[in-house]
């Protein structure tokens, strides 16, 4: 009956008190994780989750294959913590194996399948729910959706830093540091993405070039 | 400010709106409690896997050794059949001096076995007795590799010498002389040689000038 028991029990050698991890580093989390601190690492998780996921969802366009990278990375990166050698931040280091765990899904044999029967211009790309999206509310319905076409439809290179510097989450530098490429070609590719939307949107009637 | 730069603008801000809504979800909240059960979970895991790794080396070893063990030991081994009953697989014998006219090709032969090879190191293998200095030497045609139910019959003075029978040598080819004679032959006809005089070679003195002495 003793599972039953609405009270906690009082363990004496286990003081489990919720400590505030607020003001401490990633460094001296890691550092935690390193020793089997597994709340050290859930606090990890907690302060880049949302990055880590954003990355892995603009590489692969699905929320379902999102969500699995990313844990999968983030498994990972748990068990690999000794050879982070914090020459980048703990959050760059992530970033990229969740990337790197993202590529490897899209060049897998189950996505190329996916995309031989879809083009990727007509691929669905599974939109969050933006219908109350300020920002939305201010863009021609219509442009909308040729501009969330051609995106689809973008070189897998210039779409992914396009994405990744829309998401708000990394720095140039950060994401030059994720991709493995300097920051002047991280910075010529989201360029190259806008002129060559804006190129296909004027044949579309929308502005001139 | 143009048309146009205003235009440019608006298509920037469509652009940046559309690719940020592409991004725009929140991880999922169980995200970090799925992720600490898989990190405590697999340590069974990788127990198991531990496990496993260690029982398929085990095995592996078992059956190196026993593919070392069974496995032919030179190429003088032979693969019985095990079908003849009663009949040794023959081992060749060598005689421990060379004996002109005596084969000394191991036949390995004998019904129902194939010899593969002429080397001796299956003495050992089909237990045979080590030969003392000067006795003649069972060679290398043993059973490592036979596969039957008969028991292996062992060599010894009992046992009929089931060796090769000397191989009688071919008789010695006899010829005469090659006399010169003719060749009569209808459309040919040479004559017979004539018998040529022996030249006489003078010695040349040491000293001499004589260009041929160089």
């Amino acid at each position: 009956m003793a599972g039953l028991s609405v009270y906690p029990t009082f363990d004496p050698t286990n003081y489990g008190l919720p400590v505030s991890t607020s003001g401490v580093s990633d460094s001296e989390l890691v550092e935690r994780a390193r020793r089997g601190d597994h709340a050290a690492f859930g606090t990890l998780v907690d302060r880049h989750r949302t990055s880590a996921f954003r990355a892995a969802l603009a590489a692969l366009g699905s929320p379902d294959d999102a969500e699995e990278v990313t844990q999968e990375g983030l498994v990972a990166a748990f068990r690999h913590l000794g050879d982070f050698r914090e020459q980048a931040s703990f959050k760059t280091w992530l970033l990229a194996i969740v990337w790197r765990k993202a590529l490897t899904r899209r060049r897998s044999v189950r996505a190329l399948l996916h995309r031989m029967v879809a083009p990727p211009e007509d691929t669905e790309w599974q939109f969050p729910d933006t219908s109350r999206s300020q920002e939305r509310e201010l863009i021609d319905v219509e442009l909308a959706d040729h501009v969330r076409r051609l995106i689809a439809g973008l070189s897998p290179k210039l779409r992914d830093v396009l994405l990744l510097t829309t998401a708000g989450e990394q720095t140039y530098d950060e994401i030059a540091g994720v991709l493995g490429i300097p920051v002047g070609t991280v910075k010529w590719r989201v360029a190259e993405a806008r002129r060559q939307l804006k190129g296909r949107l004027a044949t579309l009637g929308y502005g001139h070039v | 400010m143009s048309e146009q730069q205003k235009r440019d603008v608006d298509l920037d801000a469509a652009i940046d709106a559309v690719a940020r809504e592409m991004t725009n979800l929140e991880a999922p909240a169980s995200l970090r409690a799925e992720v600490l059960a898989r990190i405590e979970a697999p340590a069974a895991g990788r127990w198991l896997g531990w496990q496993r790794w260690s029982l398929a080396a085990g095995a592996a070893v078992v059956v190196i050794a026993a593919v070392a063990i069974w496995w032919p030991t030179g190429p003088g081994d032979v693969r019985g059949t095990g079908r003849q009953a009663g009949v040794t697989d023959a081992p060749s014998v060598r005689s421990a001096e060379f004996q002109p006219g005596v084969s000394d090709a191991p036949s390995g032969r004998s019904a129902g076995l194939q010899a593969r090879g002429t080397g001796t190191a299956a003495v050992r293998d089909i237990g045979l007795p080590r030969p003392e200095p000067g006795q003649r030497e069972a060679r290398g045609t043993g059973s490592a590799s036979v596969r039957g139910t008969e028991p292996e019959p062992r060599v010894d003075e009992a046992t009929p010498d089931f060796g090769p029978a000397p191989l009688a040598g071919p008789p010695p080819i006899a010829i005469d002389a090659l006399a010169p004679g003719a060749i009569d032959i209808a459309e040919m006809q040479v004559p017979a040689l004539e018998q040529i005089q022996p030249i006489a070679i003078k010695d040349i003195p040491i000293g001499s000038t004589d260009p041929q002495r160089r």
